[in-house]
């Protein structure tokens, strides 16, 4: 017998399977470039195809892990198990041409191959055919006979076009199982898997209820990695805080945090149910008997009790939804920053002799929360501003802080200010920063607001004390411990850096 | 002798604010031509977080200068690490001599095993707990000669991550040497 070369056939051309290796068992199995240890994404999805109870390779062939090497990459998608499945079964016959290694047959697959070890349809054959041309031409120009196996849905819906870029030393094989490539391909057959009880009837959960325990889930999710990120990712990303804290960051943009990510997708060919022995055979098989939880879609880890009544019991009349209460929150805090500079070309110092006022520019923070850097050329001092823009009075606790270590020395150094007040609806409440007169580099400020409803108005000391203790030790670790009781005691917050550039 | 404020004359109050005036521009000026000199080797904390928590931001040829000058940037660094990693596997103790093959920690275990496919490969694996709360994306170490290395890692499959890397890389090196930190976030 004579090495049969494999090629994968993707949408941008054929790559070739070099080599197929037992791996060690203790790990995963992965496919590699061109036998370098870049792992291929679809790497995850071949150690599903590959290791039982999900994959049919182990089953059919024995060993639990391995290590395929291809010339080219091979993308998302599933096309690839049969072409995998077949060099698995030519390795095994040790009929695999390797790299390098003459071959007198080349067999050109594409197709998905499921746990019963039928072959299903693909999409984008023509693409892949007209990608292959050259490779046909080659094969044909050294005189090695070509095959091409095709799901048979697949090869039925080719034309003339596509199979006139074959030439007279390719045929095309169209599969239905795996059964047909062993036969073309005179390899011995491994014993069929086990005959698998069929699985019961999935029971129909209903939809709607299926949809809110999974938005239930992804909510429950997205909010715990938004409680744990939001803050971190504030300090980082100054210009979207605001947006974000201020509830107005329904789109993600550039450099904003990921969104909780899905898990890899993973090849799930239909996992067979466990063989049942007769000391685990249910008790009862009486078609009017619920089935156990075991029975559902074969699910040993599911223990929900299925339902015991047999008749839908009447959905309950819904009760008129409450009236919604306002509620507090950091979008009601509308931020203004009113950058204070000297007068024409003059230096701050100008100012202090009190004969000329300071210009001043507002800079609301609002509109989508963009808050620019300020220049600091001739700027003197910046104001923060918080407006109460909720409809009830509200306690506002305001800092403005310098980020990172104490800057300057003597009156020089900028500190920290803050204030705490009661406003009224439309009231507004500023802290002011002055700024160093000897400024070497960009630096920034921390503006915070925390707001509580008039009525639940408590003490916020705690709030500066923790701040000051963050601001001064560096310790920014503590934001999130700050944020989570700042949360827990239903306060509102605003969080914002603003950077001064020379 | 000083005199106060209000006792100058409009005239003699013009000349002081266009003298001080002068004064403040020139040390402006002077400031500046120092900022420029000094920005380019500066780093911010902003630049530091992002490294420390993006996975997809490595590390760039300032933030490596940076830190090969100033101990305090490290340390820095080292807090940040600390602070936001999911898991952190201090050194290994110095009764272990030679190199590590594995580090166990709570919820938490990594661990080297060269391939039998190719020789000249090793696979690191990192397996977490059912409950780990959220699968880690990225990887650090920081070595004793205050080297860092950043590794992004590939999505988990039922708690393993796995990465295949050349057994002489960097990262294996790392991870075998005893006095290595390794966090992962």
């Amino acid at each position: 017998m004579t090495g049969v070369r494999v090629y994968v056939a993707t949408t941008e051309g054929p790559s070739e399977i070099q080599r197929v290796a037992e791996e060690d068992p203790e790990v995963r199995s992965v496919v590699c470039l061109n036998g370098t240890s870049e792992a291929l994404a679809i790497s995850a999805a071949y150690d599903a195809f590959v290791r039982k109870p999900t994959g049919v390779i182990e089953r059919l062939f024995g060993h639990p892990v391995y290590r395929t090497d291809v010339s080219e990459r091979i993308s998302e998608g599933r096309s690839w198990q049969l072409p995998l499945f077949a060099a698995h079964a030519l390795f095994a016959a040790g009929r695999l041409a390797g790299k390098n290694e003459r071959a007198d047959r080349a067999v050109w697959l594409t197709g998905t191959v499921d746990s019963e070890l039928d072959v299903g349809r693909v999409d984008h054959v023509p693409e892949k055919l007209a990608q292959s041309e050259r490779l046909f031409g080659e094969l044909q120009s050294h005189g090695i006979p070509l095959t091409l196996f095709l799901p048979r849905a697949n090869a039925d819906g080719l034309g003339p076009a596509d199979t006139d870029r074959l030439g007279p030393n390719a045929e095309i094989v169209p599969l239905e199982t795996v059964d047909t490539l062993f036969d073309r391909l005179e390899l011995p057959r491994p014993a069929r898997p086990e005959t698998l009880k069929p699985r019961p009837e999935a029971k129909r959960r209903h939809p709607v209820l299926i949809s809110l325990v999974f938005l239930l889930a992804a909510g429950t999710a997205a909010g715990a990695y938004w409680q744990d990120e939001v803050m971190e990712w504030a300090d980082a990303n100054f210009p979207q805080a605001l947006r974000i804290l201020a509830g107005t960051g329904d789109e993600p943009g550039e450099g904003e945090p990921e969104p909780v990510k899905p898990t890899q997708p993973t090849v799930a060919p239909e996992q067979p149910a466990p063989p049942v022995t007769p000391a685990e055979a249910p008790v009862s098989e009486t078609p009017g008997d619920p089935p156990t939880a075991a029975d559902r879609e074969g699910d040993p880890t599911d223990t929900t009790e299925p339902p015991t009544a047999m008749q839908p019991e009447p959905d309950p009349v819904p009760e008129p939804a409450p009236e919604p209460e306002p509620e507090l929150s950091g979008s009601d805090l509308a931020l203004t920053i009113v950058e204070r500079r000297a007068p024409g070309a003059r230096s701050c110092g100008v100012a202090e002799f009190g004969t000329r006022p300071l210009t001043e520019t507002r800079v609301p923070a609002v509109g989508g929360g963009r808050l620019d850097a300020s220049s600091a050329a001739g700027l003197c001092a910046v104001q923060y501003e918080i407006r109460n823009g909720f409809e009830a009075p509200v306690h506002v606790w305001l800092l403005a802080a310098p980020v990172g270590r104490p800057r300057g020395f003597g009156s020089n150094r900028v500190t920290a200010t803050s204030l705490d007040r009661t406003l009224q609806p439309g009231d507004a409440v500023s802290v002011q920063l002055n700024l160093p007169r000897w400024s070497r580099e960009a630096f920034s400020h921390r503006v915070i607001a925390i707001a509580a409803e008039k009525d639940a108005a408590a003490d916020l000391s705690w709030v500066g004390l923790e701040i000051r203790e963050i601001e001064t030790s560096w310790d920014f670790g503590r934001w999130a411990e700050l944020r989570d009781r700042i949360e827990e005691d239903g306060l509102a917050l605003l969080s914002v850096h603003h950077e001064i550039t020379p | 002798m000083t005199r106060a404020w209000k006792t100058f004359e409009p005239r003699r109050k013009a000349v002081a604010e266009r003298v001080f005036d002068a004064l403040s521009n020139l040390d402006s000026l002077t400031d500046r031509e120092a900022a420029a000199e000094t920005a380019s080797r500066k780093v911010g904390f902003a630049e530091l977080y992002a490294y420390a928590t993006r996975s997809d931001l490595p590390m760039g040829e300032k933030l490596k200068r940076a830190l090969d000058e100033s101990e305090t940037l490290r340390r820095d660094l080292d807090a940040l690490l600390e602070r936001t990693a999911i898991y952190h596997f201090p050194r290994v103790a110095a009764a272990s001599a030679g190199g590590v093959e594995s580090r166990e920690g709570e919820g938490f275990s990594l661990r080297i095993r060269p391939s039998r496919a190719a020789s000249g490969q090793s696979y690191v694996i990192i397996e977490m707990a059912e409950d780990a709360a959220e699968a880690p994306k990225t990887l650090f170490v920081c070595g004793a000669d205050q080297q860092y290395g950043k590794y992004p890692l590939p999505d988990a499959q039922n708690g393993v991550i796995q990465l295949l890397v050349d057994s002489d890389s960097a990262l294996v090196q790392a991870l075998r040497d005893v006095h290595t930190e390794v966090f992962i976030r």
